[in-house]
């Protein structure tokens, strides 16, 4: 097996080859060991300096990279929108220069325009990993959430995944059908109309807007988090409405006569897209998720600082 | 005009007129045209020949945004004709989104005046309505004896329909066309690019073409009610074009325009997010590129407009969704349209100079001799770079930097 990526930036899933991910994942499983060690740091890092830039609200993702990148031994420096000279007027391209101008060897950015991070690849000189921009890609998660479905199941391959919610908001579904075609899995979405991208079956994904049959078809539900914060207009009346139609609880999941992998992005509104009772149950991997996330974001990192070496 | 100029070889390209398709020398002095005969000679002549040179009607546009008053650092009326001429413009409908917009007597005058002596003629529309917010109708009437030739909220839909209904019957009293950009806001809200398959790989929120459509149904629903001329600006999607064909034939009086760039690109080339093709409106399918150039080609569409917004760094170079649409296109215009590969000359010539001028009451240049000299000299077969540093509009948002393009303007005589 190879033992680059064909990619300078992780910028979205799009751009990687199926070999690339296979090679994220089972250097995710080396890492997924050693964070379970008693030992849990690696030198692979050191004297790598990484900038966190987030230009949008983030607790998790902020977390995990920076966990990923200490467990790595990478000196790192966090850069939140709310304390940054953005709202001053400053430009992108300024505001990471000159975070770039002290020596900073990677940027892990989240940033709420689509294509900011390819942007920013186009503009300066420094390896990017894309954590999530606009409603454009989340690949990191899309990775953890393929090497969570993996782990549970032995393989992505062939399995039936469903993502339930908005997906016209949502970079996280986007990845993950990227991501999840790439290796084989069959991928559909389900949510109301006013949340569904009008060509988003020109993806090659089935859609659906009935739960139980989105159910009743999956191995894998992936049930995303409503982003209130993303919607600037009314695309349901009201929660209530949306958890009436979407909301996945304790009698509709035995109800379809299977057992289904359950995953979460985090983090949950527990109620709203999924009760605390489904979270919480055996078929849930959400914490698994969160775990391999750190992995996975340790996989990336390293696979990115690599290709300096040569 | 106290030079003499002489054409060699030219074939004259001047649809309806009665030179057309002849083949022959030419030569102007001071201005008029003197002689037309197979083979002039001339000692002090300033001579233009070229493999496959041809003569036609100067070229006028019916959509740039010259951005003077007021962005004067995008663009100014001298650099914008500069690049009119450039790229074979004689004439040029400045549209009235300026700081302040072009909706008074005073900002008429000052666009006529401060374009007197330039190398193509700046003919100045004026708002339609008081600060382009299409509420209150501007003074068109003054505007008009002032020398505003067309009024147009530029690229704002006019959407109240009793403010665009007035503006018709208004201005038709003294026979100036309104020109409207069909996009419903509502419909467009938040729009980046056209919504279809690539719109939603890149995360982008999508303009439909149904937000175009549903408001030129509406405005020409209007316009055949108040029995009015209406020009259709920038259409962009095939169901316009098919909503503008089915009005002629009733017998709407509706005229129709396009941008070459959307005769020739698809929203395919926003793969990157390449801001150059941020446009508004947004470039869309194959499907509807290969509508509008049918609507070029059967007269459903009556001319070929070039958009021109040049932009600076600070408007072009950042987050896309932040960038401000438009593309840097006078210089390139023609070459452009060359590049669509689907029109001859006459066709060309038709779309480029004599509708523009059937639109806005503007008497066509004659090629003929004792006639003014209007025109522009072109050759298809010949190759050109749109080189930067050279460049003369101030717009830094090209795609077409540097690279080879076929396609030449030789020059404009006016």
């Amino acid at each position: 097996m190879k033992k680059k990526l064909s990619v300078k930036h992780l910028l979205g899933i799009k751009s990687l080859t199926t070999e690339d991910i296979e090679l994220i994942l089972s250097t995710a499983e080396q890492f997924r060991d050693v964070i379970n060690r008693p030992i849990k740091k690696v030198p692979s890092l050191r004297d790598i300096t990484i900038a966190n830039l987030f230009f949008e609200n983030s607790t998790r993702t902020r977390i995990s990279f920076e966990l990923a990148e200490k467990r790595l031994s990478a000196d790192t420096i966090n850069f939140s929108a709310a304390q940054s000279s953005v709202k001053k007027g400053e430009t992108l391209i300024d505001t990471v220069n000159n975070i770039l101008a002290m020596k900073v060897d990677m940027v892990v950015m989240r940033h709420p325009n689509p294509g900011a991070c390819v942007f920013l690849a186009n503009h300066i000189d420094a390896k990017i990993v894309n954590a999530g921009d606009g409603a454009h890609e989340h690949p990191t998660q899309a990775l953890l959430d393929a090497f969570s479905i993996q782990s549970r199941l032995g393989s992505v391959r062939g399995k039936k995944v469903v993502i339930v919610g908005d997906i016209l908001h949502s970079r996280v579904a986007l990845s993950n059908i990227f991501c999840l075609q790439k290796l084989g899995a069959e991928v559909m979405v389900c949510g109301p109309r006013t949340l569904m991208p009008r060509y988003i079956g020109d993806l090659g994904v089935k859609v659906e807007f009935d739960l139980r049959k989105a159910l009743e078809w999956c191995d894998v539900a992936n049930m995303l988090r409503i982003q209130l914060e993303r919607q600037d207009i009314k695309y349901f009346p009201s929660l209530r409405e949306y958890t009436m139609q979407y909301g996945l609880d304790m009698p509709l999941l035995k109800s379809i006569g299977k057992e289904i992998v359950i995953m979460h992005p985090g983090p949950i509104n527990r109620g709203v897209e999924i009760t605390s009772e489904v979270a919480d149950s055996p078929q849930s991997i959400i914490l698994d998720q969160v775990e391999n996330g750190v992995a996975v974001r340790m996989a990336v990192l390293y696979l990115l600082a690599g290709r300096t070496d040569n | 005009m106290s030079t003499t100029i002489l054409i060699k070889r030219a074939r004259i390209v001047a649809p309806g007129q009665s030179n057309n398709g002849k083949t022959t020398d030419i030569l102007i002095e001071n201005g008029i045209i003197t002689k037309m005969a197979d083979s002039i000679t001339h000692d002090q002549a300033i001579v233009y020949q070229s493999p496959e040179l041809m003569v036609a009607p100067g070229f006028m546009d019916l959509h740039a945004h010259l951005s003077d008053p007021g962005f004067e650092y995008k663009e100014t009326l001298e650099s914008g004709a500069a690049a009119a001429a450039a790229g074979g413009y004689t004439a040029v409908l400045a549209m009235p989104d300026n700081n302040p917009v072009t909706h008074s007597k005073s900002q008429v005058e000052y666009i006529i005046k401060r374009s007197a002596g330039l190398p193509a003629k700046i003919y100045p529309a004026g708002a339609v309505t008081v600060k382009l917010e299409g509420k209150e109708l501007a003074e068109m009437y003054d505007m008009h004896q002032a020398g505003a030739i067309a009024f147009t909220d530029a690229d704002h839909p006019i959407a109240h329909a009793g403010v665009l209904l007035r503006a018709l019957q208004y201005s038709s009293n003294f026979g100036a066309r309104i020109h409207v950009r069909c996009e419903d806001p509502q419909l467009a809200y938040g729009g980046q690019m056209n919504e279809g398959v690539n719109s939603t790989k890149l995360g982008l929120k999508g303009i439909p073409a149904v937000a175009e459509e549903v408001m030129l149904a509406h405005h020409l629903a209007i316009a055949e009610y108040a029995q009015t001329p209406i020009h259709i600006m920038a259409v962009s999607s095939a169901g316009s074009v098919e909503l503008i064909r089915n009005a002629k034939k009733k017998g709407v009086p509706v005229t129709a325009a396009v941008h070459a760039s959307h005769l020739l690109y698809t929203d395919d080339r926003l793969t990157e997010f390449d801001t150059n093709f941020k446009l508004s409106p947004p470039l869309r399918t194959q499907h509807d590129r290969d509508a509008l150039v049918a609507g070029v080609l059967d007269g459903t569409i009556d001319c070929i407009t070039s958009g021109h917004r040049p932009e600076d760094t600070e408007c072009k170079v950042l987050e896309f969704d932040l960038a401000t649409p438009g593309m840097n296109t006078l210089e390139t215009n023609f070459s452009m349209v060359c590049a669509v590969g689907k029109f001859n000359a006459e066709q060309l010539v038709n779309a480029l100079a004599v509708q523009p001028r059937n639109i806005t009451g503007i008497k066509v240049p004659q090629i003929e001799v004792g006639q003014p000299a209007e025109i522009t000299l072109f050759d298809c077969t010949q190759k050109w770079i749109y080189k930067k540093d050279q460049a003369k509009s101030k717009g830094v948002n090209s795609p077409l930097f540097d690279q080879e393009l076929q396609g030449v303007i030789l020059g404009t005589i006016c």
